[in-house]
């Protein structure tokens, strides 16, 4: 056909659309969504820059003019490009472990997605400062015991460079085996077989074929990680900070925080660094993965042949449960330990063990009590809001003309990109004051907790939607039934297992969030975020590692049972 | 050897009186293929009506347009151009701007996966239809029961899809297209997930219930034999064409064209240029020499115009031509041939012949041997041969 006879074509494309009300309302969820992402940047960008009416750079050069600029940087730098090497290096292992050799363990390949969801990463950090303080560790007091008697002085330090990079590093892995683990499955096996017939060795064919083919996920992992670990708050506040290292994160905070009166220029221009660093390796990343440079290697994969390890099978498991036992079994030993002690010390004895912390974090402290009750309620409406939210907006991405799909899609997606501080702080400037004033209310951390999380929201709605065949939902349409019936009857009810873990993950993310929680909650809207923060700040341990055990458990408990749920298929012969 | 039948007086002298239910008015939809591909048009100026109580079937295969087009119909797809009626409601036109959503449209649709609900049960997913469409409640269930018993399935009424054959989840999905008595059902492939026996079966099924229920039926298959087994009219689809619409012995007696000559059973076609004409007996030269075709045979009904020097092809079944192992008495369309290859069918025999140049196909009832390699002699009575005209599509296949 001709151009020209395609052309002549477009002026008939004009309908009086009737608007379904179901669309009504999904445009109408768009739209919103819109607003509440984009306005909040806005409202910051004009705060920074405009100052009487008038463009003004000037809060930059006072933050620039400052002493403590460059190390936060360079510090926040090293934290996180050097816990990202050491996760790089030690998931990449993993991965290649478990997919490709006889040490593999279902039980590894399972759990370790889901770790930093059983874990809270400021449990575990807490956890940390509990086992290697320096004194009163509980490692460190097992060491004593070892080796005092030999005269010899062995002593590990939570708070010190190494330290840092350490937990860095025991937070960072899983993100990046999800990736290279996946990479790893879907290499045809036959490319490593080749190699290995054409007389190469394991090592060799480990070096020449497997890694560079896997190469793009190592790329995407390490952006990632940049992403992840520039916007981190708990480990900084918790561990950096005793070390006296100082991370940009902890100083955007507590600009608006721990000043007064707040530093909301300095804390705004931190976050467009922070921005710039983030804007520049997403775009990295959109290019490395973007550029079609390496074959995605999809189909059916075949069954690898399993290299064998021989006596190293059992050191290497040995390693992977050493990471296990790091990351969730050590760090809440820890803190069910202080927890059960009148005060922490790195002496283990259970006729001293009482529940009076756990009396007072639960009972006693009413603020405790209500931030507790707070984020685990919040967590729950949160998790449904933002599920039904992400499955209206999966539903009508997939029915709408494409431009308008991608439009909505990249808005779900968008706050993945910002980071949960510069939301907190945009939110804070735009919503706390006239004109809406919800300074101090629970309905600010609902808003700002269903935006922080509607990229996760996004990503398991979208892939439950996907799984419903596309027949499903014509024969509604053709059975009579309008959209908003087909979205309740038919949608809803078959993605109720996705549907149900995108709500424990949004559920656990949301009761657990620390960063906008320490700048938007306070004593009148307590959540569990910002009772940990505040407790830890106070030094009563015995409180903190009860409260902070507590909701691990809690939380533990949700995404096991949603992983159950989840787990249940439909009926079938 | 075969009987003729044409009674396509008979089927088509109903259709002139009723109001078409279904009526397609050139209709258009083209997309872009993805990384600038350029353009398909799956449904290119296509017209059709089906009447009240009549199942037409569209046939053709992979990626000739025939499932856009029941997309359209469903409000599935959006065309570009042209009008659809169904029940005499205008459901799309694009010179007035109308566009109604699926669940407006009184159609109901059978689809190849059967897409049956897993979440509801039998009884459920029939009752859906009915409760989408307002039915009061106590109406549903008689409804319901009446349509599960008119597809055997009542006693599984509480099963969950999961929970029975491949053969009884279309009868599922069948009651659930016919629960709501739109008048119009769609069936989009619907028995190709089934097993061969079982496909057979159901077709038959699905005629019987056509014409006990009554309703109008748009029914797309790749599959011929399905196609004329359900069919009150086949409509052969072409790369977004309508290449011929009629009964199933139209279209397989009077194929207008080599591509439906072609895709509706077997079909020997040569180009040839016609030498003469005359009111008993057209003469083309095609490759194999001469043949006489008698223009007053019913297959000749409708066929391609003859003009002398003109060029044609033509047609001839392979059942419709004797082999002879002697040199046979008549020179009339005699042609030698060498058998190639022989493959025994059970009901009959197929021969691969070869004159020159061409090879001929041809079907003997029941056994035969000539050994492959001997010289043969076949003829093909003038009665048997029809002129058609090539496809309209350039590049259609010609003589498979």
């Amino acid at each position: 056909m001709s151009i020209a006879q395609t052309q002549g074509a477009q002026p008939t494309r004009r309908f009086r659309f009737r608007v379904s009300a179901f669309e009504l309302l999904s445009i109408a969820v768009a739209a919103l969504i819109v607003f509440l992402v984009v306005y909040p940047a806005v409202v910051m960008l004009v705060r920074v820059f405009y100052v009487d009416g008038q463009f003004n750079a000037s809060a930059f050069q006072r933050v620039a003019s400052t002493s403590w600029l460059l190390p936060t940087l360079g510090n926040t730098a090293i934290a996180v490009l050097g816990g990202g090497f050491v996760a790089i290096v030690t998931a990449s292992l993993f991965a290649w472990l478990n997919e490709r050799t006889d040490a593999r363990l279902k039980v590894i390949g399972d759990i370790m997605p889901v770790i930093p969801l059983l874990v809270p990463a400021v449990a575990m950090a807490i956890g940390w400062v509990f086992l290697a303080s320096p004194g009163a560790g509980f490692i460190n007091g097992a060491l004593r015991a070892i080796f005092g008697p030999l005269g010899l002085n062995v002593q590990v330090n939570i708070l010190s460079w190494p330290g840092v990079i350490f937990v860095y590093a025991l937070y960072f892995v899983p993100y990046v085996y999800l990736i290279v683990a996946a990479a790893f499955r879907n290499i045809d096996p036959a490319l490593e077989e080749a190699s290995r017939l054409s007389g190469a060795s394991m090592w060799m064919t480990l070096r020449r074929v497997s890694l560079p083919a896997i190469k793009p996920a190592l790329i995407g992992a390490s952006l990632l990680i940049v992403i992840v670990g520039l916007s981190l708050y708990s480990i900084p506040v918790v561990i950096a900070n005793r070390a006296g290292i100082d991370i940009l994160s902890v100083r955007i905070l507590r600009s608006l925080t721990f000043e007064f009166p707040p530093r909301t220029d300095q804390a705004i221009v931190l976050s467009l660094f922070m921005l710039a660093a983030i804007a520049t390796v997403w775009t990295i990343q959109r290019r490395v993965t973007g550029s079609g440079n390496f074959a995605t290697i999809g189909g059916k994969s075949a069954r690898h042949v399993l290299v064998e390890l021989g006596p190293w099978k059992w050191v290497a498991r040995t390693f992977m449960f050493t990471y296990i036992l790091f990351t969730s079994i050590l760090p809440l030993a820890a803190l069910l330990l202080v927890a059960l002690q009148p005060f922490w010390r790195p002496v283990i004895d259970p006729a001293t063990f009482t529940l009076d912390n756990f009396y007072e974090a639960l009972i006693g402290r009413p603020v405790t009590r209500t931030g507790l009750m707070h984020s685990l309620g919040l967590g729950m409406v949160v998790g449904i809001v933002g599920m039904l939210l992400a499955a209206l907006m999966a539903l009508y991405v997939k029915n709408a003309p494409r431009s308008v799909g991608r439009v909505v899609d990249g808005t779900m997606k968008f706050p993945a990109a910002l980071s949960h501080i510069v939301i907190a702080v945009g939110f804070l400037l735009a919503f706390s004051g006239p004109p809406f004033n919800l300074s101090g209310t629970l309905l600010l951390l609902f808003i700002v907790y269903v935006i922080l999380h509607l990229p996760e929201a996004s990503i398991a709605a979208t892939a439950a939607v996907s799984q419903v065949g596309k027949d499903l939902l014509e024969a509604s349409e053709t059975s009579g039934a309008s959209q908003g019936r087909t979205f309740r009857k038919i949608l809803l009810p078959l993605i109720v297992p996705g549907f149900v873990s995108g709500w424990a993950l949004l559920f656990v993310l949301t009761a657990g969030e620390l960063t906008a929680s320490s700048l938007l909650a306070g004593i009148r809207n307590p959540v569990v975020g910002f009772v940990l923060l505040d407790i830890w700040e106070q030094g009563t341990f015995g409180t903190l590692a009860a409260l902070a055990f507590t909701f691990t458990m809690i939380t533990t408990a949700i995404v096991l049972i949603a992983t159950l749920v989840s787990r249940r298929g439909f009926h079938s012969r | 050897m075969n009987t003729i039948v044409l009674d396509n007086t008979t089927r088509a002298s109903g259709q002139a009186e009723t109001p078409a239910r279904v009526r397609v008015t050139q209709l258009r939809k083209s997309f872009q293929r993805h990384g600038g591909g350029g353009e398909v048009i799956p449904v290119n100026n296509i017209s059709l009506d089906v009447a009240a109580h009549e199942m037409v079937v569209l046939l053709g295969p992979s990626g000739c347009g025939k499932t856009t087009l029941l997309r359209c119909i469903a409000g599935l797809e959006t065309p570009e151009r042209g009008e659809i009626l169904i029940n005499g409601q205008t459901v799309y036109s694009s010179p007035s701007g109308i566009l109604l959503p699926p669940n407006k449209r009184p159609v109901s649709m059978v689809f190849q996966s059967y897409a049956l609900w897993p979440h509801m049960t039998l009884f459920d997913n029939v009752a859906y239809p009915l409760q989408a469409r307002n039915v009061p409640g106590r109406d549903i269930r008689q409804r319901v029961l009446d349509t599960l018993e008119v597809v055997g399935l009542t006693a599984l009424a509480a099963q969950y899809p999961g929970q029975i054959s491949g053969g009884q989840q279309q009868r599922v999905a069948l009651a659930r297209a016919v629960v709501s008595q739109t008048g119009v059902v769609l069936f989009d492939e619907p028995l190709s997930n089934v097993d061969a026996r079982v496909r057979e079966q159901l077709r038959l099924e699905i005629r019987r219930m056509q014409k006990a229920l009554g309703f109008s039926g748009i029914y797309v298959t790749h599959d011929q034999n399905e196609a004329m087994a359900v069919a009150d009219r086949i409509a052969v689809l072409n790369d977004g064409h309508m290449e011929q619409i009629g009964t199933p012995e139209e279209i397989y007696n009077l194929p207008d064209t080599t591509y439906v000559g072609s895709f509706i059973g077997s079909a020997n076609i040569w180009k040839g240029t016609v030498r003469s004409m005359a009111a008993d007996r057209i003469v083309v030269g095609t490759t194999l020499g001469d043949l006489v075709i008698d223009p007053r045979s019913e297959l000749m009904t409708n066929a391609a115009p003859a003009t002398p020097g003109a060029e044609t092809r033509v047609l001839v079944r392979p059942e419709s031509i004797a082999v002879h192992t002697a040199a046979p008495a008549t020179a009339v369309n005699c042609i030698e041939c060498v058998v190639d290859t022989r493959v025994f069918f059970g009901s009959s025999t197929e021969y691969l012949l070869i004159a020159g140049e061409e090879r001929i196909r041809v079907w003997i009832p029941g056994i035969s041997s000539v050994p492959e390699r001997s010289t043969v002699w076949l003829t093909i009575d003038p009665g048997r041969l029809r002129l058609i005209a090539p496809s309209i599509v350039a590049n259609a296949d010609e003589g498979r």
